[in-house]
């Protein structure tokens, strides 16, 4: 095989790692927004302090699957929390309202971290051992494969849900026609609050998959935030499968950028994706999977 | 089973639009509710299905529905078509009709057998996105979702509004066989010919409260029908 072909491999495969993590935080993102129609921006800073807490139990001597899953858990009951206590209230007012609320739950959340966990910067713990493979000169580590194998069950696992599971039907159809939906005996509220707590599952799980290959400070979820956008707003804001698109396409794109694209280095790594969000929003103005969505009123 | 309503007050905000209801829809039968735009019938219906705020009495066999919630006044059997269809537009008439179910796979198998040899079109469409389908095929969706629930009073808000009038008579047509079944039929329509045509009792609203009621064939002799429209618009 060539060369050049081998790096080009490389970083589609790298790209196709780093998409898994904007994929996750586009999931999340999408799950929230397609229940209620609000984009959630404090999801970034939930997973920060779901990741810092499953850090915290690792440190206490946990398990690393308990610190893990009891982290997990209190992502759902923080995301079903902060929808029930703070956006439900919300519900048919302008959208921005909620929007700013979002903002402030961020704000505080990162500031709740940093009052937490002051100081130095820590380890998170290997998710997997350390382990490199090689198939025709492309290397693939072990976190590498691990990422990629996420990605992949999350896709299978949403589609399982929302395809075949009554609950899932039933939250999309609430999410569809939420007043209709009183009428087949849906309490569409019950049905909001869930995906809220789904979506911060999501939004933790992109958290703890990039937290051991960085130190853990309080700014780290914020690219992942921006690119789970990204991703997200590509795929189209109320469709998971696009999110997941969205998210591959853009951690590809990135990787790929700035390795042909001098200019662009590892300074401007965002710059590409966004470009790439820019011209394909000219085209499909919903996003590569997004369909147009009925106004709520 | 037997819906027996009495002394039914019903509004919006702290403004009320119907008073002093008293109606009663019994197994098989079809009870049509008529009056001219803004008389309060869809209010009624929104009361009865527990989505507004209301006080009086209604009592489903020897149930007190007035404190019960929207959802529970489903599952007792009472089940609400609203005005202007409100299928999900998004989903398959299939995921449609299943979005109802909570109970076991077979039930739901044996209940989809049964509203689709009533709306054999359904089962044409089955994977088509409800948002696609025609105003018409809309409409029986609607009812058909309706009937997915099991109800054992049906309430139908202008079900057959903007349908040919070849397909009105076919929907009635289904809502004749719908009562013959055994289900209460609670009826609003604008085509008060019509829907006197298969009704058992028919009442007659006018600004919020029933101003007469009876067997089709007394209130379609008296003139009072004419008389409430008129009344209404001038
Ligand atoms: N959501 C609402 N908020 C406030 N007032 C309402 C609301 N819906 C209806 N009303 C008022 O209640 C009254 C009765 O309305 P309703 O919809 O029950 O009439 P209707 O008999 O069903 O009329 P139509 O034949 O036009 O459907 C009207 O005066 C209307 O203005
Ligand atoms: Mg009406």
């Amino acid at each position: 095989m060539p060369a050049e072909f081998q790096v080009f491999l490389q970083q589609v495969v790298d790209g196709i790692a780093n998409g898994s993590l904007y994929a996750a935080m586009a999931v999340a993102i999408v799950l929230a927004h397609r229940t209620t129609g609000v984009v959630n921006f404090a999801l970034g800073e939930m997973a920060l302090v779901c990741t810092f807490l499953a850090w915290q139990l690792a440190a206490w001597g946990a398990p690393l699957p308990v610190a893990i899953i009891a982290a997990l858990v209190f992502a759902f009951v923080l995301g079903a929390g902060i929808e029930r206590v703070l956006m439900r209230p919300l519900r048919n007012k302008p959208p921005l309202a909620s929007a700013v609320v979002a903002l402030g739950v961020f704000l505080v959340l990162n500031q709740v971290c940093a009052l937490i966990w002051p100081g130095a910067q820590r380890e998170f713990p290997a998710l997997v051992p350390a382990l490199n493979l090689e198939f025709a000169g492309v290397r693939i580590g072990s976190e590498t494969l691990l990422l990629i194998a996420v990605l992949a069950g999350q896709a299978a696992l949403l589609w399982w849900f929302f395809r075949h599971t009554r609950l899932g039907l039933r939250m999309r159809a609430a999410s569809d026609n939420p007043e209709s939906a009183v009428y087949i005996g849906i309490e569409p509220n019950r049905l909001f609050t869930l995906g809220w707590g789904l979506s911060a599952i999501f939004a933790a799980m992109a958290g703890i998959l990039l937290a051991p290959s960085i130190l853990l400070t309080t700014g780290m979820m914020f690219p992942i935030l921006i690119y789970g956008l990204c991703a997200a707003t590509l795929g189209g804001l109320n469709n998971p499968f696009g999110a997941i698109v969205g998210g591959i396409l853009v951690g590809v794109t990135e990787n790929l950028a700035s390795t042909y694209l001098p200019f662009i280095g590892s300074d401007l790594r965002i710059a590409a994706p966004l470009i790439l969000v820019f011209i394909a929003l000219l085209f499909r103005p919903h996003g590569l999977f997004g369909t147009v969505q009925a106004e709520r009123v | 089973m037997k819906l027996v309503v009495s002394a039914l007050s019903a509004g919006y905000g702290n403004s009320r639009v119907v008073h002093d209801i008293t109606l009663m829809v019994g197994p098989g039968e079809i009870v049509a509710l008529l009056g001219a735009n803004g008389a309060g019938k869809t209010t009624i219906l929104r009361a009865l299905s527990g989505i507004i705020p209301r006080a009086g009495s209604i009592r489903l066999d020897d149930r007190e529905m007035i404190d019960v919630s929207a959802r529970d006044i489903v599952r007792a059997g009472v089940v609400h078509v609203p005005q202007g269809r409100g299928t999900f537009g998004g989903l398959t008439v299939g995921e449609n009709l299943s979005a109802t179910q909570t109970g076991s796979v077979v039930r739901e198998a044996e209940l989809r057998d049964k509203v689709c040899r009533l709306f054999p079109i359904l089962r044409e469409r089955w994977t088509q996105p409800a948002g696609e389908l025609s105003g018409g095929e809309q409409q029986m969706l609607a009812v058909a979702r309706a009937l997915m629930l099991e109800p054992r009073i049906l309430m139908l808000d202008e079900p057959s509004l903007g349908l040919a009038p070849l397909i009105r008579i076919e929907l009635f047509e289904t809502i004749r066989a719908i009562a013959a079944d055994g289900i209460g039929v609670l009826l609003i329509e604008q085509n008060a010919d019509l829907s006197l045509k298969i009704a058992s009792q028919a009442l007659l609203l006018s600004h919020g409260r029933v101003v007469a009621s009876g067997r089709p064939d007394e209130i379609a002799g008296s003139g009072i029908i004419e008389e409430a429209y008129l009344n209404h618009a001038g």
